[in-house]
């Protein structure tokens, strides 16, 4: 067989692999045994994995992959250090890990060398773990299973305060394949979306479904006690002590009865969200309300999950962005005055300027460019967070939403560019902390000897 | 028009924003190509910088990409 034919055989055999798996099991097989195909749940908000674990403070699945990327870099600084010790100075020659970290060392140090000269010792430590940590956490997202397994809780975990009005359109599902043998939902999940207002079509706009959704999240969180999402367990508590707080601030006694009471109104309140408006208006009585409501609970379908991985790439959560630019930002202002003194703070407001206005009246405005300095300084905080916590979250979405175009094949490229930026960013953000930290260093008075040159030229 | 249907023209209107990025990466590149032609040897340090100014022209699209994301799933 020639070549060419094989390879048209072998093409042939990827795109019927293809038509079968991307096409004909999602759209035709799937729903014919009642079941729908959708976008997985995508959430902007890290999810919750463990509510109030501290007063108001919730433990998110970014902060579980944080602390393994921190584990990780620990092992290879430990690694590597001891390579480096255990080996003779002058005849050591890194191999593996050592020399890929010596590599990536050596590149970030000589850039950094070139802008910062002697004060790259003060830099460099901080801009080369920023970077080590954003690269580890952005490959290590890409890890299959690191974003897929997680916590099985009943649908619209978050939108679950009883006081919002849930925003998200119909909000989606997963129905789980089988029940173990506690029949709870058990094996893997798969990508469906209920029918949610009956008219036996699955799509993501299925707007009628939002109170009905509310109805399933609330009967399956009857139906399986753990299903309750953290987060809402978690605003639940928060709303019960909020209510103890203020009867003991009226100096009311607090005992499990009123604990129940209040337990009890709070559920009945999430329960009439069930009812839309035109429901609401045609009881009187709270009671009636509720019976409603309770009747329209268990009609709906309980069997909806959502996921709350357990790991979430740490910088799809803004906060984390946030933190590394904010450390950046405020170290860059020390190395300023470690380097220039408190005559750093003259770049912002430039008193200097303002003191011979009598020679030259155009001094006033380099005071107000100083000012102007100071919104550049706070817009460096805003770009450096969103361009990292943009590329790397709207990175997560390309991929899901690609592998939910075509499963197959098609997200490998996706993978390689994601690897890409994920370098790319972390390197930008380490660059970027030198470039603004070689800006703050650099002492003002060249400028003004500038100046003069050029008057000189006049 | 129903809310969703809003959010959904929302996000993308707002990916209007990555019209400026495009024309400006396209500019660069196309800077960048014409310096690599006229000195080959310096193709290794354009290529970095071009890297880097796309990096940063990208961002703005970013910027109009997490209003989308923001419209779509917040």
């Amino acid at each position: 067989m020639s070549a060419p034919l094989r390879g048209l055989l072998v093409f042939a055999a990827i795109i019927g692999f293809v038509a079968v798996v991307c096409v004909w099991l999602p759209f035709t097989f799937l729903p014919s045994i009642g079941a729908g195909v959708a976008l997985p749940v995508i959430s902007l908000p890290a999810e919750v994995l463990a509510g109030n674990i501290l007063p108001g403070f919730d433990f998110t699945n970014t902060m579980t992959s944080l602390l393994l990327v921190d584990a990780l870099l620990i092992l290879i600084a430990i690694v590597v250090g001891r390579a480096y010790r255990s080996a003779s100075p002058d005849r050591f020659v890194p191999r593996g890990l050592t020399n890929f970290i010596e590599l990536i060392g050596e590149f970030l140090y000589n850039q950094a060398y070139n802008l910062l000269g002697n004060r790259t010792r003060a830099v460099f430590p901080i801009a080369a773990s920023i970077f080590m940590l954003i690269l580890v956490g952005n490959w290590i997202k890409l890890v299959p299973g690191y974003e897929s397994v997680g916590l099985t809780v009943c649908a619209e975990y978050n939108v679950f305060a009883p006081d919002t009005e849930p925003e998200a359109p119909g909000q989606l599902g997963y129905r789980v394949s089988g029940l173990n043998a506690q029949g709870q939902p058990a094996g893997i999940l798969t990508l469906f979306n209920s029918d949610n207002d009956g008219d036996g079509v699955f799509n993501l706009s299925e707007r009628a479904g939002q109170k009905v959704v509310r109805a399933n999240t609330l009967h399956c969180e009857e139906k399986y006690e753990w299903g309750k999402a953290p987060l809402a367990q978690a605003m639940e508590d928060r709303a019960i002590a909020e209510k103890r707080a203020a009867a003991e601030a009226k100096g009311e006694q607090w005992d499990a009865e009123k604990e129940a009471k209040a337990r009890k109104e709070y559920h009945n309140k999430l329960m009439l969200k069930v009812l839309t408006a035109e429901e609401k208006a045609q009881f009187e009585t709270e009671e009636e309300k509720l019976e409603a409501a309770k009747e329209k609970i268990e009609a709906a379908d309980p069997d909806l999950f959502t996921l709350v991985p357990f790991f979430r790439g740490m910088t799809t959560d803004l906060n984390l962005p946030i933190g590394l630019a904010l450390i950046v930002v405020l170290m860059v202002q020390v190395w300023g005055v470690q380097a220039q003194g408190g005559g750093y703070f003259f770049k912002f407001l430039n008193l200097p300027a303002l003191g011979k206005l009598n020679k030259k009246p155009l001094g006033a405005v380099d005071f107000i460019v100083g000012l102007i300095e100071i919104v550049s300084e706070l817009s460096r905080l805003v770009s450096l967070t969103f361009r990292l916590f943009g590329a790397v979250f709207a990175g997560g979405v390309l991929l899901i939403v690609f592998s939910f175009l075509i499963a197959v094949l098609l997200p490998v490229p996706i993978y390689f560019l994601e690897l890409f930026v994920g370098g790319i960013q972390a390197y930008v953000f380490a660059i970027l902390t030198i470039i603004y930290a070689s800006q703050a260093v650099v002492h003002h008075g060249d400028e003004e000897h500038g100046e003069h040159g050029a008057d000189g030229h006049h | 028009m129903t809310d969703a249907g809003l959010k959904f023209l929302a996000a993308g209107l707002a990916m209007l924003g990555a019209f400026g990025p495009g024309i400006g990466i396209g500019l660069l590149v196309n800077g960048a190509m014409q310096a690599i032609g006229r000195n080959p040897d310096a193709a290794g340090a354009i290529q970095t910088n071009m890297i880097l100014g796309i990096v940063f022209t990208e961002a703005i699209a970013i910027y109009a990409l997490v209003v989308a994301l923001i419209a779509l799933f917040v």
